[in-house]
């Protein structure tokens, strides 16, 4: 009982916080609602037993990826960009019609399954398993992320760090 | 675990990032050498592992008792050692042309020779992927590195707009790709491309697994700039640094369509009717719209951006036959074979010319600037020349057995099935009219209003071609010309890589 | 709750994204939406996990912590293209980035 009124309130706030994110002109409003959407995805994941990945997704992306929204929202545009507020009405079009398909197709298999799966005894903590699987089976994988975080460090600074020698008359239209 | 297996890619990472080590202490003057350096790392391991293939094996022998080919996710076998050699030669040529093209790129060298090593490393994981975890971090290693080559004229509007335009579509197809690999993992409870051959327990975990395969091959096909997923082509083609698109062009189609046919090789006999349908209806509309396209390209980077789109439909016929019913007429080794081939002789031909963009002096790329090419330098001339007539799949040379033996085994598989022979007759109608695009840059070079009196008279001025390029060049023109006349050598080389799909 | 239940919300949560994606010019936006979308796939992984038949392989959690690594990398090259793009063309949205179109 408990667990399905955990689970509609967090839905619902997980949902409505991506509608705002996607949809408010007011980019700073965006990144809270993006944030509330995150919180709310780690509540749905503490509800499925999966805690390591929880504290993570808080870790990752409510502190570090919501910030640095934060820092690139401010390093850009005036906070309530004007220019936001137009959809191109082609787009928009086919960007809706998609939109509601591709869930729609998706949701026919489930649907259609007459009997849900009954949920097995729950894990116990997983952070122990996963730290030693990451050590022993997925250790190829994790050091190939590793190179991936290198080279996106690197790359991030390449592109963003400020003007240098390039002077600007070089740019030229193709 | 046996780290002799991994020997490849741990040379790559050490060597890039003994690369941005070395950046600290080098003057500024000095940097460009990095790219030899790294170019020469490569060539050593290329050929280490070409000539020399038992000394890893020797290693894992004195460390384990057994020679160990296989690690969790990993396979280093046959078919993944002959993409990690196509990659390694493909990064030593863009490695080389960067250096040439250093001037343009100005600053920040050492970082841009270390995130070519390591979307080199990226695509050598992917030809060895078995499971879905390698096929998705080493899928990604090379997007993320493309993203920041693609950017990194970063004076430049153009280069900047093609890596927002790249960053945006791709981390949207990436995220298409894992959504695909969730439903997948429902369906089978597992991430290796094993289960993909064994029965689901009910009807609708089965239907599960058909939605996902389906996004899978929607994440691919972003990557190898299948039809619907290949709007980002021209614009990146056109907007990135030419090493970058020769590489991208390349490099990321060949890892992409080294993960679809180790994918398609597990497939079940039931799962393939469905793959066979839409990757053949994928096919055909590459061709066409490629083709299409490509016809009224006056801009040489898009137009071989396009040719590429084309060229990754005439891939995917051949991605046909590893669909086909088991015991069918032709096995799927045919068809792998026809790619790998085909794969061999686009790299060598598309290196070969965008180092030759690389030495044209015209900043816009329009076919104009090869106006009496032939005049100014007959060697940049003849291997364009050869390169295109490769690609366009004329024999002698090498393009033109790869084109060939793609069509053959897609029409054996297809011969059953008499409505899909439409594909056959658009395949064909493809290279007719490559025919045409490509003898449009023929007639730039060599019929072009050179002696239009526009022209300001410095343009006819001869080209310099630095030594190394030149010997490069020439190298690429032998291979074509060589391999496409007597291709026994490579063949054979190819029936050990594809032993895998009998 | 079922697994019916999340798989619903999953594929909600990717129609929302891909609507983002698809109907907004501003490239933080589409960026947002990005990270939706892999949200949406990360939900269905731990689910899938959850009510699947063998919890022990912890395959599902694996795949979804590589996911948020891969994703937030994704965003931090992202967001350092924005910053250079918003310096040269003074604009963040995608109709305006034109240099690049056919002649």
């Amino acid at each position: 009982m408990i667990e399905g009124v955990a689970f509609y309130i967090l839905s619902t706030v997980a949902v409505l916080g991506a509608l705002l994110a996607v949809s408010r002109r007011n980019l700073v409003h965006g990144v809270f609602a993006l944030l509330l959407f995150f919180a709310a995805l780690s509540g749905l994941f503490v509800m499925l037993m999966a805690d390591y990945v929880a504290a993570v997704q808080v870790l990752v992306y409510v502190g570090a990826v919501g910030i640095l929204q934060l820092f690139a929202i401010m390093l850009t545009e005036h906070v309530t960009g004007d220019d936001l507020r137009r959809l191109g009405a082609r787009g928009w079009f086919w960007g809706l019609m998609l939109a509601v398909a591709l869930p729609v197709v998706l949701l026919l298999p489930p649907l259609l399954n007459g009997e849900p799966p009954v949920p097995p005894a729950a894990p116990q903590s997983t952070a122990r398993q996963l730290g030693s699987q990451l050590m022993e089976h997925y250790v190829v994988p994790l050091e190939v992320l590793a190179l991936l975080l290198t080279g996106a460090l690197i790359g991030a600074v390449a592109v963003a760090h400020g003007p240098e020698k390039d002077p600007p008359g070089k740019d030229r239209p193709a | 675990m046996n780290v002799m297996l991994y020997s490849m890619e741990i040379a790559m990472v050490l060597s890039g990032l003994g690369i941005l080590m070395l950046d600290l202490g080098t003057p500024a003057r000095g940097k460009r050498d990095l790219g030899y350096l790294a170019a020469f790392l490569m060539s050593l391991l290329l050929l280490q592992s070409v000539f020399m293939p038992e000394v890893q094996d020797g290693f894992s022998l004195l460390s384990s008792g057994h020679s160990i080919t296989e690690g969790p996710g990993y396979k280093l076998d046959a078919f993944a050692r002959y993409f990690k050699h196509l990659f390694l030669l493909a990064a030593i040529l863009v490695l080389l042309m960067a250096v040439d093209f250093a001037g343009t790129l100005r600053a920040r060298l050492a970082e841009f020779f270390a995130l070519v090593l390591f979307a080199l490393t990226g695509m050598s994981a992917a030809a060895s992927a078995t499971n879905f975890i390698t096929l998705f971090v080493s899928i990604e290693l090379i997007t993320v590195s493309f993203y920041v080559l693609t950017s990194f004229q970063r004076g430049q509007m153009r280069s900047l707009e093609a890596g927002v335009k790249y960053l945006i579509l791709g981390a949207a197809a990436s995220a298409v790709l894992v959504y695909g690999i969730a439903l997948v993992y429902g369906a089978t409870g597992s991430m290796e491309f094993a289960a993909l051959g064994k029965a689901c327990p009910s009807a609708e975990h089965d239907h599960l697994l058909r939605l996902g395969l389906l996004l899978v091959i929607a994440g691919l096909g972003f990557k190898i700039a299948a039809f619907p997923f290949q709007i980002w082509v021209p614009d990146v083609y056109q907007g990135a640094p030419a090493p970058v698109t020769a590489f991208l062009a390349v490099g990321s189609k060949a890892a992409g369509f080294a993960l679809l046919m180790r994918l398609c090789h597990h497939l079940r006999p039931d799962l393939r009717e469905l793959t066979l349908t839409v990757l053949a209806a994928l096919a055909g509309a590459t061709i066409l719209y490629g083709s299409l396209c490509a016809l009224r390209q006056r801009n040489l980077k898009r137009l071989f951006g396009y040719a590429g789109i084309a060229s990754a439909g005439y891939l995917l016929l051949g991605l046909l036959a590893l669909n086909a019913q088991p015991g069918a007429s032709p096995s799927g080794a045919q068809g792998c074979h026809a790619m790998m081939f085909y794969l061999a002789g686009y790299l060598i031909a598309v290196m070969a010319a965008f180092t030759v963009l690389c030495h044209l002096d015209g900043e816009d790329e329009d076919l104009s600037v090869l106006a009496g090419l032939h005049a100014r330098s007959p060697l940049l001339a003849t291997v364009l020349t050869l390169s295109v007539v490769s690609m366009a799949g004329l024999p002698p040379l090498m393009g033109f057995l790869g084109k060939f033996l793609l069509l053959q085994s897609a029409f054996e598989v297809l011969s059953p099935h008499p409505a899909q022979l439409w594909l056959m007759v658009v395949a064909l109608g493809g290279v007719v009219i490559s025919l045409y695009y490509y003898f449009g840059i023929l007639r730039a070079i060599y019929w072009g209003g050179g002696i239009s009196p526009g022209r300001p008279a410095g343009e006819s001025e001869a080209i310099t071609v630095p030594p190394l390029a030149r010997l490069l060049l020439i190298a690429c023109g032998l291979i074509l010309l060589w391999v496409g006349i007597f291709p026994q050598a490579l063949l054979e080389w190819l029936g050990d890589a594809v032993a895998l799909f009998r | 709750m079922t697994l019916n239940h999340y798989l619903v919300l999953s594929a909600i949560l990717l129609g929302i994204g891909l609507l983002g994606v698809l109907t907004r010019r501003n490239i933080i936006v589409v960026l947002f939406s990005i990270e939706i979308l892999f949200n949406a796939a990360n939900l269905n992984f731990i689910a899938f996990w959850r009510f699947g038949p063998n919890p022990e392989a912890l395959m599902g959690p694996m795949f979804a912590l590589f996911a948020i690594a891969v994703a937030a990398a994704e965003v931090a090259v992202g967001l350092a293209l924005v910053i250079a793009v918003y310096r040269h063309f003074k604009t963040v949205d995608l109709e305006k980035l034109d240099t690049l179109r056919e002649p």
